[in-house]
C-alpha cells in the first residue's frame, strides 16, 4: 500500500468551500443559523489543531504517567458530561456510583486489551493506549448515560410495581427485576446494532482512518474486529456495574424503598 | 397466642401516633377510620415497608429491626389498596409471588379451588390486561393469600368489591384465622360490615387512636353470614 498522501494548507483551506457552501443554503433558507455553523466549523478546527500538537508531544513522551494521565482525563471529561446529562433526573446516591461504575468498567477492558489482546510494547504505547481509550471511553460514556437514565426512570414510574413486590415478600433484586434488564438492554443495544451493520452499511470512522494512512483492508479489519470487541466488553461491564450499584441507591439497608430518588 | 404485633410509643412523621398497642396471634383484626387518619402508614410499619421515627414494633416478640426485612415481609405479607398486577396471565402472577418468597408454587387444583371460591373461576390463563378492578382485586388476595404465610395485612380488601363478594372475602378471611391459627390486620373504611367478622378494631383519626375494642377476643369464633 502507498504512503499517506499529505495535505498541503491551501488543499486543507479548499475543503471549507463546504462550510462556505452550507452558510449560503443556511442564508437562502433564511434559516438563521449561519453563526451556529460557523462557530461550530472554527470549534472543530481549533480543538482538532490543538489535539494533534498535544497527541504529538504525548506520542514522543512514551512515559506511562502520561498515558494514564490522559485516561483519567478522558474518564474525567466523560463523568462531567454524564452528570450534565442526568442533572436533575438522578438522585446523589446513584449519581455516587457514575465515577466508579465509568473507571473500573472502562479501565479493566482497557488493560486486558492492551497486555493481552494488542500485547503493544510498552504496554502503555500512546499510539495504541490514547486512540482505543478514547474509544472505549466515549462509547461506555453513552451507555452509561442510557442505562442510568432508564434505571431512573423505572423506579419512578414503576415504585407502586416495586412497592407491590417488596410487600409480597421479594428482595430488593427481585423487585427491581425486569427494570434493571431494560436498563441493560437500552443501553447496549445501540452497540450492538452498530456492530450488526458494520462493514455493510458503514465503514467505521477508525477503519476507514487506517485505510487511508494506508495500512491493507485485512490488517484493518483486524484492529476494528478487536475494537469492537473492546468496546462492547466495556460498554457491557459499564453499564451492568452502574445498574448494580445503582439499584441499591434507591433502597435503605432495611429494604425499604426510599422515598426520593436521592 | 402469643401476641402478633406489639407497638409501643411509636410515631411517624407526624402521620401516626401510637403510644401502645398488642395484636394477639390467630385474630382479625381490623383498623378503620376516615381518609389521611394513617390507616396505611400503619399497615406499611408493621410490613416494614416504612420505619417508624421512634418508638418499637415487636413481631411475635422479635423487634423487627432485628428481623431481616425481607424474611419479614414473607411471614407477614402485605396486600395494597389497589394491588399491582402484574402483566401476563392469572396464573404468571401467582407464580411470580411464589417465585419472590422462594417457595414451591402450589398445585394447580389449588390455585384454582381458591381462584373459584373467589369468583375467578376458569381465570388461571386469563391475560391480566382483561380483567376488571374488581377482579384485579381478588387477584391480588388470592396470590397473596396462596403463600399461607403467617400473618397477612390487608389495605381496604373490598374496596372494589360489591356487598355479596366482600362477604365471601370476610367469610374465607374468618375462616383463614380459625382453622389456620394465622393472623389478619385489615384496614377497611367498611366497619359495620367487616366489623361482624373481627376479633379487635382500631379507629384512628388524625393518626390517633380514637377507639379501641378487643372484647370479640373472648368470644367463640364461628362463622358469619
Amino acid at each position: 500500500m502507498s504512503e499517506l498522501q499529505s495535505i498541503e494548507i491551501w488543499r486543507m483551506a479548499a475543503s471549507y468551500f463546504f462550510l462556505v457552501l452550507v452558510l449560503l443554503m443556511s442564508h437562502f433558507l433564511k434559516l438563521g443559523r449561519g453563526n451556529e455553523f460557523w462557530v461550530s466549523a472554527l470549534r472543530m478546527t481549533i480543538q482538532l489543531v490543538l489535539a494533534g500538537y498535544l497527541l504529538d508531544l504525548v506520542f514522543r513522551q512514551q512515559h506511562v504517567l502520561v498515558s494514564l494521565l490522559v485516561l483519567f482525563a478522558m474518564q474525567g471529561f466523560a463523568l462531567v458530561t454524564i452528570y450534565g446529562r442526568l442533572k436533575g433526573k438522578i438522585g446523589h446516591r446513584l449519581k455516587n456510583m457514575l465515577a466508579p461504575a465509568l473507571f473500573v468498567g472502562t479501565t479493566l477492558p482497557l488493560a486486558y486489551f492492551m497486555i493481552v489482546v494488542i500485547a503493544a510494547d510498552p504496554w502503555y504505547a500512546p499510539r495504541y493506549f490514547i486512540p482505543i481509550a478514547g474509544m472505549t471511553v466515549g462509547n461506555s460514556m453513552t451507555g452509561i448515560t442510557l442505562g442510568t437514565e432508564r434505571l431512573a426512570q423505572a423506579f419512578c414510574s414503576g415504585r407502586a410495581r416495586i412497592e407491590e413486590s417488596l410487600m409480597l415478600g421479594a428482595s430488593p433484586r427481585a423487585a427491581a427485576g425486569n427494570y434493571l434488564s431494560d436498563a441493560f438492554n437500552a443501553a447496549v443495544i445501540p452497540t450492538v446494532n452498530s456492530m450488526l451493520g458494520m462493514g455493510i452499511i458503514f465503514l467505521p470512522g477508525m477503519m476507514t482512518g487506517q485505510i487511508l494512512a494506508g495500512v491493507s483492508p485485512l490488517n484493518s479489519i483486524k484492529y476494528q474486529i478487536v475494537i469492537m470487541m473492546c468496546i462492547l466488553g466495556s460498554v457491557g461491564l459499564t453499564v451492568y456495574l452502574i445498574i448494580q450499584l445503582g439499584f441499591r441507591s434507591f433502597f435503605n439497608d432495611r429494604a425499604q424503598l426510599l422515598e426520593e430518588a436521592d | 397466642m402469643e401476641d402478633v404485633y406489639r407497638l409501643r410509643e411509636v410515631s411517624f412523621n407526624r402521620v401516626l401516633t401510637i403510644p401502645a398497642l398488642n395484636i394477639p396471634g390467630g385474630s382479625l383484626f381490623l383498623v378503620s377510620g376516615p381518609s389521611g387518619s394513617g390507616k396505611t402508614t400503619f399497615l406499611k410499619l408493621l410490613n416494614n415497608l416504612i420505619a417508624c421515627d421512634r418508638g418499637e414494633i415487636l413481631y411475635r416478640g422479635r423487634d423487627i429491626l432485628s428481623i431481616d426485612p425481607v424474611k419479614l415481609r414473607r411471614k407477614a405479607v402485605m396486600v395494597s389498596h389497589s394491588p399491582y398486577i402484574f402483566p401476563g396471565t392469572v396464573y404468571d402472577n401467582i407464580l411470580l409471588v411464589f417465585n419472590f418468597n422462594r417457595k414451591e408454587i402450589v398445585s394447580q387444583e389449588k390455585i384454582e379451588k381458591m381462584l373459584s371460591h373467589f369468583g375467578l373461576d376458569g381465570f388461571l390463563s386469563r391475560q391480566t390486561n382483561k380483567l376488571s378492578g374488581g377482579e384485579k382485586q381478588r387477584l391480588g388476595l388470592v396470590r397473596a393469600l396462596l403463600l399461607e404465610s403467617e400473618t397477612i395485612l390487608l389495605d381496604e380488601p373490598t374496596a372494589a368489591l360489591d356487598e355479596e363478594n366482600s362477604r365471601t372475602v370476610y367469610n374465607y378471611l374468618n375462616n383463614w384465622v380459625q382453622e389456620g391459627g394465622r393472623s389478619v390486620i385489615m384496614v377497611s373504611h367498611d366497619v359495620s360490615l367487616a366489623g361482624r367478622y373481627t376479633d379487635g378494631t382500631m379507629i384512628l383519626d388524625k393518626g390517633q387512636i380514637v377507639e379501641l375494642r378487643q372484647e370479640g377476643y373472648a368470644r367463640e369464633r364461628t362463622a358469619v353470614d
